[in-house]
Order: C-alpha cells, then structure tokens, then sequence
C-alpha cells in the first residue's frame, strides 16, 4: 500500500528564557492510504506537538523544529514555505481538535466556519459553498442542516459541535485527517457515537487517519497500528492486535495493565504505573522510562534503546526481554 | 436582537428615574438655602428675606413634593398661570458663576464638547486599538517593547504637564496649533449657523478656511487626550488579543489553511474587542462629559471647564445640572456599549 | 528575544530624554520677532477667570463688571489721567468746586453743568432727565451688595445700613433690607413720599441745562465719588424699556433690589445703550467683545495728549482664562496683547520674556532689545489685604479652630481677641518683611493707618506696629486671661488653628507668620496653620468660625472715609463682630471727619481715629504692595490709575 506520509527523526524543541523543552527527541512513523494510525501515551508526552509540528502549527518563537522529516504526497512538509504549507492545511490534510466548545469561533456562525476552507481552497463562491456546506453537515449527521447554517458553535450541543469540527475539517476532501483527542471532551455515548461516524466518513471518503488518543480502549475500536510514545520517544509500535495480545514495552505493559475490563469477574486492582511523569526539561540521557520501569538495569540508564524489531512489523525500544526475562540478546 | 433592544431600552427610564433620585438627594442634603439657588439667582444672607423664599417657593414642603417639583416644575409664584423649574422642562436654575441659566450655559458648552469628542474618539480608540494588535501580534518582540514603553509614557505624563508642554512648544514657540476653540477672526465672520458644531457648518456654508481654522485648534487638546489614553487602550487590547490568540479556534483556524492576516484580523480580533468595547464606551462616555484639565489648558469652552469653575465657585445647581448631563450621557453610553456587546457577541445576544 | 535589562534601559534612557526635553522647553524661547503687531486694530486681553456679574452701573460692584461700564458708559467727571485726586470734566462741562459756584458755600448743594450733544449708542441725544433719572433710579435700586450706599451717605446722613430703606426702617427692625417683597408691603404713601424725597433730592434743570445735589450734610468726597462706575449716565427710555424702573413714584418698589438674573432677563444687565467710546459686541460665557463707538462724542482731549473722537483700537477682546501658562503662552504666541498674572509668583516666569521695564514715575529702560515684552513696576494700587480679628468666634456646631474652647492650654475662648493686650501681642508678632518677600516678590510698604500710604490722613509719622519679639511677650504678659485655676496665659499656654484656603499665598503666608513668631515667644502657645480646600474655607469664613478675616479692600473713592467707615462702623467692622462700645467710640471721628470740609481739620480728626485705631489695634493692618503690569512692547499710551476699574481702553493704541 502506498505511503500517504511518512515522518522521519523529528525533533521539536521549545525555548524560553529559563529552559529548554525537548518536547519530540526524534519520532518516526508512516502512515498509509486508508490506513488508521493511532497515537497513544500520556499529557505531555509529545503526541499533540508532534502532529503540530507536522502542520506546523506550533508558536515559533518559542518553539522550534529542530530536524526531521515528514514527506507527504512527495513534498517535506517540514520544509515548505509558508505559503505552500497554507495549501496543505485544511485542503489535503484535516485537523480535529480535542475541545469542541473552544475549537470553534464563537463569534462566527457555523456556515461561515464550515464554509471557509471551500472558499480559500476551492475558490467557490458563497452560494456554492453553502450547498456543499449543507451536504456535508447531513453527511456528518446533523439533523435539519439547512436551519441551523446562520446559529453559533455555542448553540449546539458538544456532540453536535464535534460533528461540525469534523465537517470542517473534511470539506475540501483531504487525503490525510489529523485527530487530536478528538473523544476526550465528549461523554462516553456520546464517543461511541463519533466513533462510528468517523469509520464511516473514512469508509466514504477513503482517507487515512492518525487518531491521537491516551484512551487505548478507543484506539482498539478505530486503529489497524498504534504508536505508543513516551517522553518525546516513540517506545512501541505494532498492528493493534498484535500490541494487546504481546505487548513488549514496559509502558504499554503498565498501560494495558491499568485499563479496567468489562470481562473481569473479580474485582481485580487497577494497577498504576509507579512514579511520576517525566521531566522534558532535561535532555535524554538513557532510558527515559527508567526511573518508573520495573526492569531498568545499568544498561538502560546509558544508552536509549532504539526502536528494534521484536516480531514482523512490531518494532520496541527497549533493552529487556520481559518474556524470557532477560537483556535482549 | 430587536427584543435585546427593547428589554434594554425598557430598563432605562428606571435608571433615569434612579439618577434623578440619587442627584435630587444630594441637593435635599445640602439643605433648603441651596435648593433655593434652583428659583432665585442671588442666595439671600438676609434671615428674613431668606424665610420669605423659602416660603415663596415651597422649601419645606415634604421630600415627596420638592422632588416632583423639581423634576416638572412648580406654578411660578411671581407670574400666575405660569410654571417655574422643573428639570424635564429644561429649567434647571440659574449659574452664578456664568450669569446665565444653566441650561443656556449647556447649550454653549456641550457643542463644543460634543464637536473635540467626535474628532477625538476615532483617533484614540483607533489608534490605540491597533497598537494594542501589533503589540500582541509581535508580542514581546521589539515593536511590542516600544509601543509599550511609549504608552506607558503617555499614561504617566499627568495630563496637565503634557498640555503645558504641548502648548508651549507647538503654540507659544512654533505657532503651528492654536489654542481655544476658534481663532478670533472666525468669531467675527459672517456665515449661517446651522448647528452649533463648527465644523459642520463651515463645510455647510462652503467655507473650508473655518474648517480647517476649528480643525487646527482641536489638534493638540486631541493629542494631549489621545497619548494620555492610549496606554489603557493599548493593554486592554494586547493582553485580550493575547488571550484570544491562545485560543483553541485560532489554531483551529490556521489548521484550515487561512492566512494569517486573516486569522489575526477575521478570527481573532472580533473575539478580542469585545472587552474594548466596554472600555471604548466608558471613554466616549468620559469625554462627553467634558474633559476638565485639557479644557481649561487650551481654554476650550467645554462642558468640562464650565463644571470647574461652578464647583470652584460652589455654585451648587450648575454642578448638579452637569452631574445630571454627564449621568444621562453615561446611562446612553452604557445602553449602545450593551447593543455593540450584542452585535458583537452571538452568545449575548441569543442568550 | 528582548531581555529584562534592555528594557529597564531603554525605559531609564527615555524618561532622561523626556526631562531633558521638557527643561529646553522655556530656555530655548523663540518669541515672536520684531515688535509691530499684526492686527493694530484689535486688543486682546487674557483675564483671570471670572467674568461680569451685572453690566447695570447702578448695581454692578465688582471689578470685572466695573471694567466693561468704564469703557462702555461715561460718568459726569473723569479722573485726570493718573492722577487719583484731580478731576476733569466728562459729561459734565466743568468740575463743581466751591470756587466756581458749582458747590454751595456751606457745601449742601452741589450743582452740574452738563455738556450737550452727547448721543448714546443707540442714537438718541443725552439730557439733564436722563442724569437725574440715573441717580433717583441708582438710589432707590439699591440693595445691599450695590455701591449706592456711597451715594446714600452723603444725601440722607449716615444711617444703619447705608441703603434707601433705612428711611422706612431706621433701627433695622422690619427686615426691609434686600427684601422687596417686604418692602412692597410697606404703606404706599410712605412708599411714594420716599420716592418724591429723593427726587427732590435730585433735580434736573432742562432751562439752565444742570442737574443739582441736595445733601443732607457736606461731603469732602461728594464729586470724586461720580468718577467711577456706579456715576454712568443710562437713558431714561432705554432703562424703561428694557425692564427697569419708569421714573413713576408709585411703581419704584417693584425694582428695589433686583436679582442679576432678573436684569439679565429683562436686559439692563446684559445690555449696553451708553455714551462710551466702546459698544458691547457680545457678551459670551467664557469672553467679551466690545467694538468701537464711531460716533464719540469727544472733540476736545480730557487732559494734554488724551485721545479725540473714535477710539483707535476698534474691537477690544477680552478672554477670561482660568490657567496662567495658557495666558503666558498667549502672550509668548503674540495672540495676546497683555495679561494677567495669577498672583506675584507669575511674576518671575514672565520676566523672562520682559524686553523693556517702566517704573512708577513712567521712566522707561529697556533691559533687552531683543525680548517682546515690557513690564510696569511698583505701580500705584489703591487696595490692601489686612488680617482682622474675629471678636465672637462662632462655635455653633463645634469648632476645631479652638480647640478646647478654654484657657487650658489646648484651646482659647470664643471671645479671645476681646482682650485688647492679645490682640497686641499679635501685632507686635507679625513680620512685615517675610510677608511682603512672601507675597510680593519684596515689593511692597507696611501700612501705617487704615487708609492708604500718602492718603489724606495717612500718618507716616504716627504709631505703628513692627516686629518685636521682647513686645509681643510683653504684652502676652499683660493679658488679663487666666486658666480655671487661677493661672496666667503665660503660664498656661494656648491653641489656636489658622485656617487658610489652599491656594492663597496671601492667606498661607499670614497663617505660617504667626505660626511661627508666636512659638518662638513661648512654647506653650500653639499655633498652627491648615490649609483647607476651598468649599471648607469658604463654610468656616462664611460661618464666622476663623480667628481671623483675611480679606481686602479696594477703594471706592480716594478719599480716607472710604477706609474709616468700611473698618469700622461698615462691612468689615461688622464682620468681625466689633463689639459696640467701640464701635460707638470710633463712629464720632468718623462722621465728623467725612463732614469737614477743611483738609486741615479732616488731618487733625484722623490723626485721632488713628490713635484710637493704634491702640485698640482691632485688625493687624499688613502691607499695600505694589503691582505690576505686562504686555506686549507694541501696547502704547498705558498708565497706572490704581482707581480705574482695570484698564481704559480709549488710551491705548498699538503700533
């Protein structure tokens, strides 16, 4: 299957006057057509900065994309001008958000903030953005579209705000649709909900998908290949079923291990991830997980694992061979 | 919004009304002796002749009946059959300080007024708008440090020291920008006066030199107000558009692909007026009142000026009639700062 | 990225920058060039705020009114240029002396010629009706707070108040005064026989072409007192038609007393119809215009070098301006022909411009060819500020200026100043020469007697205070006050608050004087000064609550009765609560010294009112300081008549 992206090394990095931030240390991945990337880890793992950096969409100063590469549809994202990047956003690649309520302008009605990329990329006029902005208001299930084309973000319910996001963000049919926490601010029907219509609009539109989420119980439902990172690292990435049914890295063995299951039948304990999540202030030095992992030894604290293949096509950093309970030979 | 309009307009009698209340207490405070400066021009030091007023117009006559009284007047003692005092039929005493009625001093006064806040508000709110968007735009950025530094300047300069200093450099020494309100030479022409706004009817009377002649004496009042208030503008505006541009939609928006011009200016901007807005209608609001030091520095005959000298003189009514101006003024303002707050805010508006 | 120190500099290096900026302001003046100005025609002056509160000449008693009436309206005599004391005919065509007849010998009947073809603005021509009818109106208008009182005294006798209805009321018990519904309720035939007296009083002789004078007792001042405002002559008709008393006995009553909006409505007080070399052009609320009278009468000079026919300076602007530096700029922007200063702290600020300097004798040098400006210095003034003591202090209501109440140290009595040896010991503790340096730049002579220096009756060799510490405890000493226990004010001590209004350099600096000299005597004696904001002041000065009365006087007449009566038996006396025993001893030298008529006999009786003045010391009497005058160096023809009301503008011209 043909590569609609692929990332490569890239390290994002944030300035300030007292501190340096290494908030992504060389993250690669690929995503293919019509395929579902998920992204998981924790807040500040750098799962968000790296799919901003990718649009680059992060602050300048302070932030600062120190190297990588993202090559999509042949070009590197990474080092177009502003303009040519301009075309890309909201035309080939799409962005959802995680907040709903803030996402949209409050100010500006829905048909306008639907309509805009229509205008800006397809060059249609007002008229005929409205139309299509009706088909695609229906197509994301929103009842009675044309009646609610002059009202406001904040007179929709969240829900129904995230359907427009959605709207907005598939208008001009892009080949690659970003989503940044998109379930994390709605209630769980609500989610399930939005799940489905997500399957179905990628079904409709044949597009791909990288779905970032720190909810593994989602990306279960939605992805074909997870990326589990942590501290600015990309620590894990296989097929979904293969990452439940053998997980390798120590992380994703705590995160799994930390999701409640519906098919337990005893109350078993939820068992946390001991410790505290990284300090991106300071540079890598070995081993990011070490000071929570189970398992570090000498090794992990003076050399970072890389990514190395441990099955077909499931790559994990990691020194230790939880199985056999022994350093990787 | 036609139903905002009204509810808000529907509230406004009870605020006037509310008003009045309050300024008619304070005159009931100050005693029968400076009410009586509401119907009389010279307040009497002889007892007897004091008591005879007092009487002659109802002085002691219970809280309830003064109010009414002077809110529509009262029969006029002197002339039968006709009525005397009342505020809402624009009897609102005479000034000792101005020999003349006090309405008739408002009529002089507010025009003036009126005329300095029309060419005042658009470049202070304008201009300091704007700096405030560049500052956050570029925010901490050179251009952000300087249009800071420059405004806080200007709010620390009192208002006074910066007029003297104006006039000095610009009027006594390089003659550019004239002080008072017209030159004098205008005052002598021959042209119709429509309104009492001179700029307006010079344009009307096809004469541009008085145009330009107003025009000339208003500049440094301006920009002695202006560089004052920037400041306040300045961060209003920066650290709401700061705010603002934090927000999830503007990344929202430059995700769709829009042009940062336009994020800046069709996203972020409407979003961050709003609480400009509030402040842009206090300032009107504030100048229409009659700006007191500038005035008087540039001897501009304005309501702000006049409400000086009456309070300097004690000259009770005066003050309360501009007190009453200036609150009605304030009342409006607030009303169309709330219509501005609707039309800008679709959340205020359909509830 | 800009870090926290460039800013801090770049904020150090900008307000440097501003100051510097703002200290080259003056320094660096470039004022206007070259000493013509552009318009000769017009004259613009910059006053201090304020304004006229009447332009009715029978009423009007301030100086602001008083200077438009001087312009716009003539008076039967004149004052002789600069000269205080000498008078030359106006509408009058010769001055009324005992020698010409037009004083009778025993100085009851004074009688004037008066000049025809005299036309008033609005055309008609001037007669001996309209001058009689001028004075009866003036008469039976008056009202407390107008000048007629300098009429009534002379034609009546001295009476309570001065005014017309002491005739109805001579002990003062009806009310009648300022109260013309009170009066209206008088009986009418006492009414309308008032009205006939006074028009007996005052009679006009068309045949002969005079108006004549009946006193009731001979009158030094009688002449003089028609060379100022409250002497201009009205048309009969004009005053008729706009609002004013007819000449009809029976409807006099109605007019006593007007209110200034009352005139301003009907039209007396806001409009002009006299005979004067200027018309009012327009009256506004913030300045005045007047326009020349291209029609004067005058064909032949009033003195040697004195103007003829129309005035030279056709429109006269006058601004009232409440800011010195906005007047100042004026004057530095050329806009503005002369101004005035705010108080002598002004004075140094525009010397800065002053090119050319003229002293009290009209001698001029000029200190700098190249600055605009010329100033008049030490010139004549006819006013003083002295410092009267409050006899009843009003406690009503509390008062903190008095602490305790009671001679304990923390406190005085509300009767203080009754004891004369206190109000001594003040006098010996004042300094006379920190005050004029406070207030006039040390410009400026102590007063010896009420009147004013060089004034008939003024006594430079007569008693006075001066500063003298070994006095003024001397005489503290001597009080007969005494504590609840027996003990003496010197031992006891005293508090006292000298209140002033902030502002007022005059008031502060005769506050912190005695602050500071009578603490120094003993240190048991408090006085303190506090400067209160106007409203406050102005309660506990109207509410009689300070322990002392700062205020002035300007002469009315150049005559010392003007400063006898208003001291004691008049305004101020009364003010301050003069107790009546001594008013009772003062008011014989009073009476008999505005009587005589021989200037010798008058000296001998005010060398008696000075003695008694001296020794009961009811007011320390403080400095008459000199004034000052600036203006461009195009302004010709100025001079000083410390009684004009301001300035005349029929003199000046410009180059």
């Amino acid at each position: 299957m043909p590569e609609v992206l692929a990332v490569k090394d890239l390290v994002t990095k944030f300035y300030t006057d007292t501190e340096t931030v290494h908030a992504v240390n060389g993250v690669s991945f690929h995503v293919d057509e019509a395929e579902t990337l998920g992204v998981v880890g924790e807040s500040g793992c750098g799962k968000s900065v790296s799919m901003h950096s990718l649009l680059r969409l992060i602050p300048i100063p302070p932030g600062r994309i120190e190297s990588g590469q993202a090559i999509f549809q042949g070009r590197d994202l990474l080092r177009m001008s502003p303009g040519e990047i301009r075309q890309v956003r909201g035309a080939q690649i799409g962005m959802v958000f995680q907040d709903p309520m803030t996402s949209l302008n409050p100010v500006i009605t829905i048909e306008k903030q639907v309509a805009e990329p229509l205008l800006i990329h397809r060059g249609m006029t007002n008229a005929e953005a409205r139309t299509r902005v009706v088909e695609l208001l229906t197509h994301v299930g929103i009842p009675c579209p044309e009646k609610r084309l002059a009202d406001y973000p904040h007179q929709f319910s969240g829900g129904m705000r995230q359907r427009v996001m959605i709207a907005m963000a598939l208008a001009c049919s892009p080949s690659l649709l970003i989503a940044d926490e998109p379930t994390t601010a709605l209630d769980v029907t609500i989610q399930a909900q939005f799940v489905e219509l997500v399957k179905k609009l990628r079904d409709d539109f044949q597009m791909s998908i990288i779905w970032i989420t720190h909810d593994l119980g989602v990306i279960a439902g939605i992805a074909q290949r997870v990326a589990v990172m942590y501290a600015g690292f990309i620590v894990e990435h296989a097929t979904v079923k293969e990452l439940y049914a053998n997980p390798q890295h120590p992380y994703t063995r705590g995160l799994l291990g930390s999701l409640p299951r519906l098919d337990e039948t005893r109350s078993v304990r939820l068992v946390n991830i001991k410790g505290l999540p990284p300090d991106m202030c300071q540079p890598p030095v070995g081993c990011p997980f070490v000071p929570r992992c189970p398992y570090a030894f000498d090794h992990c604290k003076a050399e970072n694992p890389p990514l190395a293949s441990v099955n077909n096509g499931h790559t994990s950093a990691c020194w230790w061979d939880i199985d056999l309970g022994k350093p990787r030979g | 919004m036609i139903n905002y309009i009204i509810r808000r307009l529907m509230i406004m009698p009870i605020t006037l009304f509310g008003m009045t209340i309050l300024i008619f207490l304070m005159l009931w405070i100050l005693g029968p002796s400076a009410r009586s400066a509401l119907y009389v021009s010279d307040i009497p030091k002889n007892e007897a002749v004091m008591k005879g007023i007092i009487t002659k117009y109802g002085l002691d006559d219970p809280i309830y009946v003064q109010y009414w009284s002077w809110l529509v007047g009262r029969p006029d003692p002197d002339k039968p059959g006709e009525t005397i005092g009342g505020i809402l039929r624009g009897d609102f005493g005479y000034s000792r300080t101005f020999s003349r009625p006090v309405m008739e001093l408002i009529q002089l006064r507010f025009p003036a007024t009126l005329e300095l806040t029309l060419y005042a508000f658009l470049p202070i709110i304008l201009v300091g708008v704007w700096l405030g968007v560049q500052a956050a735009v570029r925010h901490n950025q050179w251009i952000d440090q300087i249009a800071r530094l420059f405004s806080i300047v200007g709010y620390s300069f009192p208002v006074f020291v910066l007029g003297i200093l104006l006039m000095m450099i610009f009027y006594a020494q390089l003659r550019w920008f004239p002080v008072e309100r017209i030159s004098d030479w205008v005052k002598m022409a021959d042209y119709t006066k429509y309104t009492s706004l001179v700029t307006v009817d010079a344009i009307l009377n096809g004469r541009l030199d008085i145009w330009w002649d107003a025009i000339r004496h208003m500049v440094l009042p301006i920009i002695t107000l202006s560089y004052t208030s920037w400041a306040a503008f300045l961060r209003i505006t920066r650290s709401s558009m700061l705010e603002t541009l934090r927000q999830e939609y503007v990344t929202t928006a430059r995700a769709k692909g829009v042009a940062e011009n336009d994020v800046i200016n069709k996203h972020a901007r409407p979003n961050a007026l709003i609480p400009v807005v509030t402040y842009s209608g206090i300032t009107v609001a504030y100048l229409l009142g009659g700006v007191v030091i500038t005035e008087t520095i540039f001897n501009f005959p304005g309501m702000g000026s006049a409400a000086a000298n009456a309070a300097g003189g004690f000259d009770v009514v005066t003050v309360l009639a501009f007190t009453l101006v200036t609150g009605l003024i304030l009342i409006l303002a607030n009303l169309i700062v709330d219509i501005l707050y609707a039309m800008l805010d679709p959340r205020i508006r359909l509830g | 990225m800009m870090r926290k120190r460039t800013l801090a500099t770049m904020i150090t290096t900008a307000t440097v920058g501003l100051l510097v900026l703002s200290a080259c302001g003056p320094q660096s003046a470039n004022f206007a060039a070259g000493f013509k100005s552009k318009d000769p025609t017009t004259f613009v002056i910059q006053e201090i705020a304020g304004g006229p509160a009447t332009l009715d000449p029978a009423l009007a008693y301030d100086s602001a009114s008083g200077e438009i009436l001087q312009n716009v309206y003539d008076t039967l005599v004149f004052f002789d240029r600069e000269k205080k004391s000498d008078l030359v005919p106006m509408l009058a065509t010769e001055v009324p002396t005992v020698k010409n007849g037009g004083i009778s010998a025993d100085g009851l009947t004074v009688t004037f010629k008066i000049r025809d073809g005299v036309k008033f603005h609005s055309g008609e021509e001037m007669t001996v009706e309209d001058v009689a009818f001028t004075f009866q109106r003036g008469l039976l208008s008056a009202g407390s707070n107008s000048p007629q009182w300098l009429f009534v005294e002379p034609l009546f006798g001295s009476t309570i108040y001065n005014d017309i209805v002491d005739q109805l009321d001579p002990d003062g018990e009806k009310g009648l005064i300022d109260n013309r519904d009170g009066l209206k309720a008088e009986d009418s035939g006492a009414l309308v026989g008032l009205c006939e007296t006074v028009k007996s009083k005052i009679v006009a002789d068309s045949a002969a072409n005079t108006v004549t004078f009946h006193l009731a007792q001979p009158w030094g001042p009688f002449v003089t007192t028609f060379a100022n405002m409250w002497g201009s002559v009205l048309p009969k008709a004009w005053v008729a038609a706009n609002g004013g008393w007819d000449g009809d006995c029976a409807t006099w009553q109605n007019y006593y007393a007007p209110t200034a909006d009352e005139l301003n409505e009907s039209g007396i007080g806001k409009k002009v119809n006299g005979t004067g070399p200027y018309k009012l052009k327009e009256w506004g609320d913030n300045e005045l215009i007047l326009e020349a009278n291209e029609n004067y009468w005058i064909t032949k000079p009033l003195w040697s070098g004195a103007p003829t026919g129309a005035p030279k300076l056709k429109t006269v602007i006058i601004k009232y301006v409440e800011e010195f530096s906005t007047r100042f700029a004026a004057m530095q922007a050329g806009d503005a022909d002369m101004i005035q200063a705010g108080s002598a702290q002004d004075w140094p600020v525009m010397d800065e411009a002053v090119g050319a300097t003229c002293d009290q004798d009209g001698v001029c040098t000029i200190d700098d060819a190249a600055k605009p400006l010329v100033r008049y210095v030490n010139q004549d003034v006819s006013n003083r500020t002295d410092a009267f003591f409050n006899f009843k202090i009003n406690t009503e209501g509390g008062n903190d200026f008095i602490g305790s109440g009671k001679i304990d140290g923390n406190g005085v009595p509300p009767d203080f100043f009754s004891d004369v040896h206190v109000r001594r010991a003040f006098a010996y503790c004042f300094d006379w020469d920190i005050y004029i340096r406070d207030v006039a730049q040390g410009e400026g002579q102590q007063a010896n007697n009420v009147m004013l220096l060089g004034e008939l009756g003024d006594d430079a060799k007569g008693m006075h205070y001066s500063y003298d510490e070994a006095k003024c405890a001397e005489e503290f000493k001597a009080s007969t006050w005494k504590s609840e226990d027996g003990k003496s004010l010197w031992d006891t001590g005293f508090r006292l608050i000298v209140g002033y209004n902030a502002g007022n350099t005059m008031r502060q600096a005769v506050a912190q004087i005695f602050r500071d000299n009578i603490s120094a005597v003993n240190p048991l004696f408090k006085v303190e000064s506090q400067s209160l904001e106007w409203p406050n002041y102005l309660e506990a000065y109207q509410g009689k609550k300070l322990p002392f009365f700062i205020i002035g006087w300007i002469e009315d007449i150049p005559d010392p009765h003007n400063w006898t009566f208003t001291y004691t038996a008049g305004a101020f006396g009364g003010k301050q609560g003069m107790p009546q025993e001594l008013k009772d001893q003062f008011r014989p030298l009073v009476e008999s010294g505005a009587k005589e008529i021989d200037p010798a006999k008058r000296t001998e009786i005010y060398k008696e009112f000075n003695k008694l003045y001296y020794e009961n010391v009811p007011a320390v009497l403080l400095a008459q300081t000199g004034g000052r005058r600036y203006m461009q160096r195009w302004v010709n023809g100025y001079y000083t008549n410390s009684l004009y009301s301001y300035n005349y503008y029929y003199v000046l011209s410009k180059s």
